[in-house]
């Protein structure tokens, strides 16, 4: 990891040393061409913060560039102050503009959120094209007045290297403070970033702003540099730029898109007056990228051992299956659960509500005219495991998600530790200590399993507010003490989206334990298991409760987990709890058996299911 | 269950061929395992069943069979033919139709449009199977063969699906818990369809959770537990109750 | 406003209408059969209007003219067949995203080949003496070829409609509409299918094109110009639908022509209001299906 690492630093040593020099180097025409490679640098930056570091794909980036450019424009032409002035404005305008087009934006979600961002760029772009007046329409405004001191093309260079060195700096150290690993959370996994207690939308908007607030800093600069602003610089294709140029300079680094704005702006300036091909290779390029390279130019190394991996590794599936190990001949768990084996001990646990750590009342959910639940009352005990099972169809799934604050309740309550909780979101409820994981996994791939459980750590602590500050280190020793906890410690560095599937069902329940859930609500947590990792599993869930004191509530189907494991068990049928009691005494409710099994009688005509 | 269904049931051997077979077979979601190696074969004139609870893997499988789930290893053989390689389209060709679970139908077009639009395994001579014959087996459909799929009930679309698997002209139907969520009525009913396709030569797989109707009309078992088959055997073998008590049950 | 303004607005909007309607149309069929979305939807249509200039400039009879239409569409179909087969395919498992990225790509490779192939002046061309001309009403006038405009789009509407609803083909495409997996399971061969669907909706974009170059300078530009309008009007009525396509161009077409009438200078800012608000407010549009 360090190599990588020193590898980048030398790079990025390499890229200021050389942009730094470039103005001794290069011929007055070149030197123009390295100034505007800088300018397009912080544009590309700016933009992977909302590409590359939150995942949001944005189509009118253009917009916040041509408002930088026009605030320096309408603030020297009309006599409103100087360009300096101008250039200081400029990101505040661009602030206020990303604060307000992101809210709006944000409203929409993913392909949708895309297509608002191009509408409203557009819009934007028509009203600036048609504002005569103001911005000189299809001309544009010409001959910006800049301070004595820029009208010298070599100061102009070093100026714009400063400004943009500077502002690149303070945002590599964004992205490496804890307020940047909470949005390379959510660009890794959206929804659980969620269940760690970020209101992403917040963390979304306040990224969009900053991004916005560059980028208008980009176009000033570009206003001051070549001294015009003009409305097609907020035309929708312009938007497409800095996707061109994160996408081919790579957008999993810092600075991959600045390698890509570099590329392009230079490819640009030689081919584009000279031959007719340049769209024709741009495309091309792109293309490519999109199709072959999904971490640009940068991600081509990476791509290619992947590539010969998959070759050596046809016997993969046999492999994966054979890893089975076979039952020890000692099959007793090596944690006693409190209060499993005896049955006296449960009469106990369940008749004390006051141990209740989650109560629902009376909850019902409909979609349409069917009620998924249709009036189901839990109690589940703190400090216990407690099972609902069911057949398909029954409502389980649904009721989690009234329990966890993805689906609210059309009637009902939920109190969690003594608080009503009934409506509340998910952020919220995780904040309070209800940690879900799902069947289908949800780690953050690209992260490390050591920057998964961190960022969950930083979520509970509120850290990921802070802007500032590196992330590395921080809560170390509770990070690898949750790891140690579900038999981690040794992968701590792996990349999670490698990790085999009951490893990161591992890492899932560790998210959970960060984020000190004290009620686990876990959705079949042994699905695609083999019978050696749900053994492990069982082993992992004992291990947890016993010494965390948490609760865990989930779902099965695998019998031999919920009798292993679970102390309670709760019995659903069609949206209606039928049993309740202990496995045993669940086992034997002829209910029960009848809706599992079914009856023979339910085969003539006229019995109702 | 009725008499009439209980002879019928008893009725004539499998064709010693196998008209489907399956081997090795394994499939999973992203990094996880949900079939880890299954092997079997239905004959033709045979119903075979896998039995199993939900996350045992009989949905995967039959998904993998019919194509539209990619598998990681096994092959499968149809009329002794090697479908593995194929897409969904030609293993239909080929002769093997499924219906998915959940009674899906293409519900803004009519019934009518629904069957006819099947295009399955061309026979140069012999029963083709027509919107016609598939009236005369579900008359329910032919009153309502000018309605939208999407306003039938559950019942209805369950026939319709079927139907549209026997458009195809096939000699393999897999089923996916045919009759979930169906009432006891239709549940029969089904029954007695599953009967039917078998007199008229087709090898029919089906999954289920309810074993009653399954094991009733079934000629052939599998247990299917963790995504592997935990016992073969014959129907008959297999109603004996700790079995299903084990595999289905709590 | 005189009633005879009122008519020469109401059919500048409606003829307006027509050609958005022609290229929102297969902008609609691919997005909601193929679940793709295109941006270089509106550089097929570019295609075919310098097809078209090239065409109606060499065959200059009558006939010559409808046949030029009719062949610069088909090329055009051509080319999308070529498209779709070559690159499309591997972006149907891609996420919606990243294929708005892929596409805008396609934008600069085919601007990239229409500047070698055609070069980069604006080509002018006129159409048969029947169809130039204008009708007098009141003090103003329309021309005949608006008329035309917007013949040719009802004509094709009709046409979609019989296919779709009327032919194998189109019963095939609902299907695919409702449910692609369910139809591979039917044996249809749904490859092929996308393919018939996406040159349909090319040769759509180049029909639109090319009775476009007349009436229109033809020159690059015209596909980015062209695209935005496009899926403001599929958003509008809903993306997938293609009765969302006839209504959202009428509502663009009109809300244009009006617009220009009233604040000339901010008419195009309406559309994409509006679009950014049905985005917002009810994404899917008047007729579409949410995303899936």
């Amino acid at each position: 990891m360090s190599r990588t690492v020193g590898r980048r630093g030398g790079a990025a040593a390499v890229l200021l040393v050389a942009l730094a020099t470039a103005p001794l180097m290069l011929n007055r025409g070149d030197q123009y061409t390295a100034g505007l490679a800088v300018i397009a640098i912080l544009f590309a930056l700016s933009y992977n913060l909302l590409l590359g570091g939150t995942g949001m794909v944005s189509f009118g980036h253009a917009a916040f560039y041509g408002l930088g450019a026009f605030t320096v424009a309408l603030v020297t032409t009309k006599a409103l102050g100087n360009a300096t002035e101008g250039l200081i404005l400029a990101p505040v305008i661009g602030a206020v503009g990303g604060l307000v087009i992101g809210a709006l934006c944000l409203r929409a979600v993913r392909l949708y959120f895309a297509l608002l961002t191009l509408a409203v760029s557009q819009l934007l772009y028509v009203v600036a094209f048609e504002s005569y007046s103001l911005t000189g329409g299809d001309n544009g405004i010409h001959g910006i007045p800049v301070p004595d001191f820029l009208n010298d093309p070599t100061t102009s260079y070093y100026f714009v290297f400063a400004v943009v060195a500077v502002l690149a700096a303070v945002l590599y150290l964004v992205t490496r403070s804890p307020f940047g690993a909470a949005l390379a959370g959510i660009r890794e996994n959206r929804q659980r970033a969620a269940f760690v207690g970020l209101s992403v939308k917040r963390y979304e908007l306040a990224a969009f702003t900053i991004a916005g607030s560059l980028a208008a800093v980009a176009g000033a600069l570009y206003a001051v540099y070549d001294q015009q602003a003009y409305a097609g610089l907020l035309y929708w294709t312009q938007s497409g730029i800095p996707v061109i140029m994160v996408l081919i300079g790579g957008m999993r680094t810092f600075l991959g898109p600045a390698y890509g704005a570099l590329f392009y702006t230079v490819l640009a300036s030689k081919v584009q007056n000279t031959t007719i091909y340049w769209d024709l290779i741009i495309g091309a390029i792109l293309l490519a990228v999109v199709l072959a390279l999904p971490d640009g130019l940068a991600g081509l190394p990476a791509r290619v051992r992947a590539l010969v991996a998959r070759y050596r590794s046809s016997d993969d599936a046999r492999l994966l299956i054979a890893d089975d190990v076979p039952p020890q001949p000692d099959d007793a768990p090596l944690i006693q659960m409190p209060g499993i084996a005896t049955a006296g001990n449960n009469a106990e646990h369940a008749a004390t509500p006051a141990g209740a750590i989650l109560e629902a009342h009376g909850l019902v959910k409909r979609f349409g005219g069917l009620a998924a639940v249709d009036g189901v009352d839990l109690d589940v005990v703190r400090g216990t495991v407690h099972a609902v099972i069911g057949p398909n169809g029954a409502g389980k799934s649904t009721l989690f998600s009234l329990l966890t604050g993805q689906l609210r309740p059309d009637h009902g309550t939920v109190i969690f530790d003594g608080a009503d909780v009934t409506g509340a979101p998910p952020h919220r409820l995780a904040r309070r200590g209800i940690g879900r994981s799902f069947q289908t996994t949800a780690v953050f791939p690209g992260l490390s399993v050591q920057e998964n459980v961190r960022l969950a750590v930083m979520g509970a602590h509120a850290t990921t507010r802070q802007p500032f500050g590196t992330v590395s280190r921080r809560y170390q020793s509770e990070v690898e003490r949750t790891l140690e906890l579900v038999g981690l410690g040794d992968h701590a560095r792996v990349r999670a989206g490698e990790l085999s599937h009951g490893d990161q069902r591992a890492l899932e329940l560790a998210i959970s334990l960060a984020v000190k859930a004290r009620l686990l609500v876990l959705d079949e947590p042994t699905a695609g298991m083999s019978p050696y990792e749900t053994r492990r599993t069982m082993e992992m869930l004992r291990r947890v409760i016993v010494r965390e004191g948490m609760t865990l509530l989930i779902t099965e189907h695998d019998m031999e987990v919920v009798f292993g494991v679970a102390q309670r068990v709760t019995v659903m049928a069609e949206g209606r709890v039928i049993a309740e009691g202990t496995p045993e005494d669940v086992r034997a409710d002829t209910e029960v058996v009848r809706v599992y099994l079914g009856d023979e009688s339910l085969l003539a005509a006229g019995v109702s299911r | 269950m009725s008499s009439a269904l209980a002879e019928r049931a008893a009725a004539p051997l499998a064709d010693p061929a196998a008209e489907l077979e399956v081997d090795g077979l394994v499939a999973g979601y992203g990094k996880s395992i949900v079939v880890a190696g299954i092997s079997f074969d239905v004959a033709g004139r045979e119903i075979a069943v896998l039995l199993g609870r939900n996350g045992a893997g009989k949905t995967t499988t039959l998904r993998s069979i019919a194509g539209v789930h990619p598998p990681r290893a096994g092959s499968v053989r149809v009329g002794g033919v090697d479908i593995t390689a194929r897409l969904p389209y030609q293993r239909v060709r080929a002769g093997m139709a499924m219906v998915p679970s959940g009674a899906r139908a293409f519900g803004s077009l009519s019934v009518e449009e629904n069957l006819s639009l099947v295009s399955g395994r061309r026979l140069v001579d012999g029963e083709q199977w027509t919107t016609e014959r598939v009236y005369e087996l579900f008359p329910k459909l032919r009153r309502l063969r000018a309605s939208a799929a999407g306003s039938l009930s559950g019942g209805e679309r369950q026939m319709l699906a079927v139907g549209r698997a026997l458009m195809a002209n096939p000699t393999v139907i897999m089923l996916d818990e045919p009759t979930e969520g169906l009432a006891p009525v239709i549940v029969q009913a089904i029954a007695e369809l599953l009967l039917t396709l078998r007199s008229a030569g087709i090898a029919v797989l089906l999954a289920e959770q309810n074993h009653h109707m399954a094991l009733r009309v079934a000629d052939r078992c599998y247990f299917i537990e963790k995504g592997r088959i935990a016992f073969t055997g014959s129907a008959a073998d297999a109603r004996e109750s700790t079995l299903v008590r084990r595999f289905l049950g709590v | 406003m005189t009633p005879a303004t009122f008519l020469t607005i109401l059919i500048s909007g409606l003829s307006g209408a027509a050609l958005l309607f022609l290229v929102g149309a297969g902008l609609s069929l691919v997005f909601g059969a193929l679940r793709l979305i295109n941006m270089a939807h509106g550089s097929l249509y570019m295609v075919g209007a310098f097809i078209a200039v090239v065409l109606i400039g060499a065959l200059t009879s009558a006939f010559g003219f409808a046949a030029a239409i009719v062949l610069a569409s088909v090329a055009v179909g051509a080319l999308g067949g070529l498209i779709e087969v070559a690159v499309l395919r591997r972006l149907y498992k891609r996420d919606h995203l990243m294929q708005l990225v892929a596409t805008f790509a396609l934008i600069l490779i085919i601007d990239g080949l229409v500047r070698v192939i055609f070069g980069t002046n604006f080509h002018r061309v006129s159409a048969p003496a029947a169809l130039t001309g204008s009708i007098g009403i009141g003090n103003s006038s329309i021309s005949v070829y608006q008329l035309f405009l917007m013949a040719v789009a009802g004509t094709v509407a009709g046409l979609l409609w019989v296919l779709v609803f009327r032919t194998r083909l189109g019963r095939s495409i609902r299907a695919a509409v409702a449910d692609p997996e369910l139809l591979r399971l039917a044996g249809v061969n749904v490859p092929l299918l996308f393919t018939t669907v996406f040159v349909i909706g090319a040769l759509l974009a180049g029909l639109a094109g090319a009775v476009i170059a007349p009436y229109q300078t033809v020159s690059l530009g015209i596909d980015v110009d062209i695209v935005v309008e496009a899926f403001a009007v599929t958003i509008i009525g809903g993306l997938g639908s293609l009765r969302g396509a006839f209504l959202g161009a009428i509502v663009v077409g009109l809300v244009q022509s009006f617009g220009i009438y009233a604040a000339p200078q901010y008419a195009q800012a309406f559309i994409f209001g509006v679009m950014a608000i049905v985005l917002i407010v009810r994404p899917s549009g008047f007729f579409g299906q949410p995303e899936r």
